[in-house]
């Protein structure tokens, strides 16, 4: 029983942390604890909730896409753009690019070989090349009041940003558990040859999963749209690929792969965005939020490699 | 039983692209623009390649270890703020030491985490480059500090300089590739580099300290990227806090270019410096046939994609896997 205890807590980790940093930032500020501001916070950060899910399949899966933060941004960028011609078209087009950008990842890491840090650098600054090319290096203005209501609009009392995170989060955690797919995902996470060997697709599994994965920074892209009703060439750039990351890594799910679940993420999600939100309450300069957040990578790393000292962790992958 | 082994000997054109790639390129962009190989245009190039070159000296070290660094066009910026803050309230060599200080203190912090600890190379730095992006700020303290006067003409011979109408600064990059080449190829230090990069557990069982091998290398990056922050400071003599964004791009393709495999083990300082003036011309000549920065950045990772995936299939004999 003990042990099941031990066990149990070295998964859930993001427990205690998330519970911890709650206490903490309502000591450092009166005023975080009020319910304007708790769903101010989860309507800042859903969509980038909504990208770490799709971060989380890929981890789990074994690899990482770090080109989630200027697909996002090209997602919205295109979403923008075609809106003015079609209102479904700027819808369309952003959902076909990103599940190109997905294939093509797939592809590239689980069939051509390459390390999935170089193709999503690569892919990142792709992204990063088409969004100036098409905007020109302006913002682009959307033409639909009722697409920004939609963006900043409520739904039973729950932000639309937040109904998508649940939803994906829902759906998510469902694929992951209980369907042929997120087994597999596991499995190939796990140890790819064995997988291999178990007469597992692995090359199928992780195309999927990369398309996954950015078809969640597509809809991050969309969402982050309608909330501004524009979009601006610097969307996702520098470094939101590294919050995301973090926000996965937090929460518990494996850099090695083949463990880990949304629980983790959304605990993760959670836990960044009120660190994120006190230190704006608090009146911190804009550049500490960086420090705090490579500072809490690092940490995690540090911890990760302590509890778990025998996890390989496959730096070319 | 005979055997009887036929191959085409293609190894001198899998060893040697680069420098035909070189040939293409420079052919391709004079033809763009008729300026492109004016003696003007040469220097402008070479003065531009040196900053990028002496990083990429650094980095092929930390490939052929088998490691990454991703943060060492965030510590560029860093390092460069550090000179210029430094240099503004006392002298331009306090300035000089403060930079060598700190990117040597950082690449020792690298070295640390990722050759003792352990940690994963490539997320450690992404979060130390995230970390300078945020301390480069704080140096500033949002102000933009710029020197001059004649106290800091000295400085200038740097980045402004020439000698025999050569950039001094490019003088600097050749004397690094020279000595780094030296290290790679004729120290123990440059033998144990290839070793630890090859296979790290089994140079482990040979009795090389791998551990220790990498935390030097990453400190040898350090000094590469403050050299490069002293060059750039003396050039713009102003702290330019976004100075090093995107160059990891350009570091890695240059060295990715130039043969050097991501698999750790093997590297080359002369090719790198071929895949540098390969990016330099790139850069020159994209700006010279009109078009935006950002077209390069297209350019770049396909580059990068291309390379690899040839890099890997002639290794594996396979296309796909």
């Amino acid at each position: 029983m003990k042990n099941k205890v031990k066990m149990l807590l070295r998964d859930y980790t993001i427990v205690p942390i998330f519970v911890g940093m709650v206490i903490i930032c309502s000591i450092l500020s009166p005023v975080f604890l009020t319910i304007g501001n708790l769903n101010n916070v989860l309507f800042q950060n859903s969509a980038f909730g909504v990208m770490a899910v799709g971060v989380t399949f890929v981890m789990i899966n074994g690899y990482r896409d770090l080109s989630v933060g200027t697909l996002m941004g090209l997602c919205a960028t295109l979403c923008m753009t075609f809106q003015k011609m079609n209102f479904l078209l700027g819808i369309l087009v952003p959902v076909a690019v990103s599940i190109l950008v997905g294939l093509l990842n797939g592809f590239l890491v689980s069939k051509v070989g390459i390390s999935s840090l170089i193709t999503t650098i690569s892919t990142m600054f792709a992204c990063r090349a088409v969004i100036y090319i098409i905007s020109g290096e302006a913002a682009v203005a959307g033409t639909y009041a009722g697409f920004e209501q939609f963006g900043n609009g409520e739904f039973l009392g729950i932000s639309t940003q937040l109904w998508f995170f649940i939803l994906l989060l829902v759906v998510g955690e469902f694929l992951l558990r209980k369907t042929m797919h997120g087994r597999k995902t596991y499995a190939v996470g796990g140890n790819i040859e064995a997988a291999k060997t178990g007469g597992i697709h692995t090359s199928k599994v992780s195309i999927i999963n990369f398309v996954i994965c950015s078809l969640c920074a597509c809809i991050a892209g969309i969402l982050l749209a309608a909330k501004m009703n524009a979009s601006i060439p610097t969307l996702g750039w520098p470094d939101i690929h590294m919050q995301v990351l973090a926000m996965v890594v937090l929460g518990g799910t494996s850099l090695a792969g083949g463990r880990g679940n949304l629980f983790f993420t959304l605990g993760g999600v959670l836990t960044i965005s009120i660190v994120q939100n006190v230190m704006d309450l608090m009146g911190v300069y804009s550049y500490i939020t960086p420090i705090v957040f490579g500072i809490i990578i690092i940490l995690v790393l540090i911890i990760d490699k302590k509890l778990k000292p025998a996890q390989v962790v496959n730096e070319l992958n | 039983m005979e055997q009887k082994v036929f191959r085409k000997d293609t190894s001198f054109l899998k060893d040697n692209y680069i420098y035909f790639a070189l040939i293409v390129v420079v052919a391709i962009f004079s033809a763009a623009s008729g300026s492109f190989l004016s003696l003007a245009n040469i220097t402008t190039i070479l003065r531009q390649v040196s900053i990028l070159g002496i990083m990429s000296c650094g980095l092929t070290f930390i490939i052929i270890a088998g490691k990454f660094d991703v943060s060492i066009g965030a510590n560029l910026s860093f390092v460069l703020t550090t000179i210029i803050t430094v240099a503004y309230f006392t002298t331009p060599l306090y300035g000089m030491i403060a930079g060598l200080a700190g990117g040597m203190l950082i690449g020792a912090i690298n070295g640390y985490l990722v050759g003792y600890m352990g940690l994963s190379p490539m997320i450690t730095t992404m979060g130390m480059q995230t970390i300078l992006r945020g301390v480069t700020l704080l140096v500033t303290g949002g102000q933009f500090h710029n020197i001059e006067g004649p106290q800091v003409e000295w400085f200038k011979a740097f980045g402004q300089s020439e000698i025999a109408s050569i950039p001094t600064q490019f003088i600097m990059y050749i004397a690094f590739i020279a000595i780094f080449q030296l290290i790679l190829t004729k120290t123990l230090y440059g033998r144990r580099l290839s070793a630890v990069g090859g296979n790290p557990v089994s140079s482990r069982f040979s009795g090389i300290k791998d551990k220790r091998t990498v935390f030097f290398a990453y400190i040898i990056m350090g000094l590469c990227v403050a050299i490069a922050g002293i060059i750039q400071a003396s050039r713009s003599l102003a702290a330019q806090t976004n100075m090093g964004e995107g160059m990891e791009l350009d570091v890695i393709t240059a060295v990715v270019l130039g043969g050097t495999s991501l698999l750790g083990g093997e590297g080359n300082v002369v090719k790198t410096f071929v895949g540098v003036l390969i990016i330099g011309c790139m850069k020159n000549g994209f700006i010279m046939a009109g078009l935006p920065y950002y077209f390069q950045w297209l350019a770049q990772s396909v580059i990068i994609i291309v390379v690899v995936w040839v890099d890997l299939a002639t290794k594996r004999g396979k296309v796909l896997q």
